[in-house]
């Protein structure tokens, strides 16, 4: 059974999937050129197949599962020279798809979605902090020596970011 | 909520971060004890941080732009969709009477010339037409087709340019494509011709096919590739995918045997399918239509709707594990 039986259809999943999609391709290739390439591909190739692919679990899954198998074809073929793509190769070899829950992985994106635009409402100052304290590695006081500002005033705006976006996702 | 004590919140913040020092991870414990919502408020903030990982790499994509791209590539317009011609024609027969106006649908296929001749052409894009004795021919794009005569005694058609020939049984009437120097005459059914200015080219993909040079007769069987090479005539073999690649490939899978399908994408694009001896595609049947791709989008295909592992070396594919329900 085809999900898609009009353009307008076609349009809705776009409109909803393909920033987090664009994301998570950029989390397996890094390279935002080629991340949307591939997203662009995979809405496509949905749409050419809309009448005749098989689509065992829900769309959202399909769709991410496509990306992820689009993207490691990518980077098989293009055989990217970055050695950060040629390490993720590795990684993403390791897991097999099989084991991947497609699932899962559109939910997070979602999620993230939602995160990265409330958190393009918080005051600048607040938005900052909150990014670059989730920046892997980045301790509070080297936030707050970067900033110029004191370790205090980062735990209050990254609370204060966590409190907006506990409020701006409720539901 | 939100008026959680300064102190609090600082714990939480350096909790989330790193672990705290004893003291404060106490003072923690000590205010989760307090009240089974102060655990659910933990919990939200905890959740939100794992949740927000990365995300100052994740960015706003130009959607709009990329939906422009996709649009101009799915609307119908595009894809020389015969609809609007036979709408139409539909009018104008209500408006005038019938007769002379079925002519042009009839003639379809090809354009008849002043010389009674029929001509085929692929202005725009590789092309299909059915001769009007049930043969199909596929014409690379530029190419030109002429049929010399009516088909009532012999079916003469000469070529300029590329195409593939699958040509309809029928050993009362010949079947002669005539290329310049070189006429071929069709013993068999499928086959591929090019005749280009400094090219003559034939591959047959079945049956059998006979050349006649002008000065002797080669007879070309299966998968067999006839070339000019400096006015030799050599023959030599070819894998079959790569004609195959232009004619493009239709397959109608409708629950079909993964072994079935395998059989058949085998056949077409000249590949191998090995598949491991550790896996049972015994239960899995396809539903798909493949239409003018190539292998490793068919693979990829598979792979997408049948949870298809697999490697490739070259020509061989190696079918490591399906995924069937």
């Amino acid at each position: 059974m085809s999900v898609i039986k009009h353009k307008d259809d076609f349009k809705r999943l776009f409109d909803q999937w393909f920033n987090p999609l664009c994301n998570y391709a950029y989390s397996l290739i890094t390279n935002h050129v080629l991340a949307k390439d591939i997203v662009q591909e995979v809405f496509l190739h949905l749409w050419e197949k809309k009448d005749q692919l098989n689509i065992k679990s829900d769309v959202k899954s399909y769709l991410f599962k496509s990306t992820y198998h689009k993207t490691i074809e990518k980077i098989r073929h293009k055989k990217l020279q970055q050695k950060l793509a040629k390490e993720n190769l590795i990684l993403l070899e390791e897991r097999s798809s099989e084991t991947l829950d497609f699932d899962h992985i559109s939910d997070q994106f979602k999620l993230k979605e939602r995160i990265n635009y409330s958190i393009r409402q918080l005051p600048p100052k607040c938005q900052e902090v909150f990014l670059l304290s989730r920046k892997n590695g980045l301790t509070y006081d080297e936030i707050a020596n970067d900033l110029g500002i004191s370790k205090k005033t980062v735990e209050n705006h990254v609370m204060k970011a966590l409190d907006f976006l506990r409020k701006n996702l409720k539901n | 909520m939100s008026n959680l004590k300064d102190n609090i919140k600082s714990l939480i913040a350096k909790a989330l971060k790193n672990p705290s020092d004893q003291a404060e991870s106490d003072q923690l414990d000590q205010w989760l004890k307090e009240s089974e919502e102060n655990i659910k408020h933990l919990q939200s903030y905890n959740e939100l941080w794992d949740a927000s990982e990365g995300i100052h790499n994740y960015r706003s994509f130009d959607s709009e732009k990329s939906w422009e791209e996709l649009n101009k590539q799915i609307s119908p317009a595009k894809s020389f969709s015969i609809r609007p011609l036979l709408k139409v024609a539909a009018v104008a027969l209500v408006i005038l009477s019938a007769g002379f106006l079925l002519k042009p649908f009839l003639t379809n296929h090809g354009k008849t010339l002043d010389t009674g001749e029929i001509a085929y052409d692929a202005p725009d894009f590789n092309q299909n037409h059915t001769l009007n004795d049930n043969s199909e021919i596929w014409l690379s794009k530029d190419s030109k087709l002429t049929q010399d005569s009516d088909f009532t005694k012999e079916r003469i058609v000469s070529l300029k340019g590329q195409a593939f020939f699958d040509v309809q049984h029928d050993p009362s009437r010949k079947f002669v494509v005539r290329s310049g120097k070189e006429t071929i005459t069709v013993l068999g059914t499928e086959f591929n011709v090019i005749n280009e200015d400094n090219q003559f080219e034939v591959f047959v993909k079945s049956g059998r096919v006979e050349v006649n040079t002008g000065k002797r007769k080669i007879e070309l069987k299966a998968n067999d590739w006839l070339i000019k090479d400096k006015g030799d005539y050599i023959v030599g073999t070819k894998p079959a995918v790569e004609f195959i690649d232009w004619v493009g490939t239709k397959f109608n899978f409708d629950n079909v045997a993964l072994t079935d399908v395998f059989r058949d994408i085998s056949k077409a694009y000249g590949i191998k399918v090995v598949i491991d001896p550790a896996v049972d595609i015994s239960n899995c049947k396809i539903t798909t239509n493949i239409t003018d791709e190539s292998i490793s989008e068919v693979f990829e295909e598979l792979k997408l709707i049948a949870g298809l592992e697999y490697t490739f070396k070259g020509n061989n594919y190696t079918v490591n594990s399906v995924n069937c329900k």
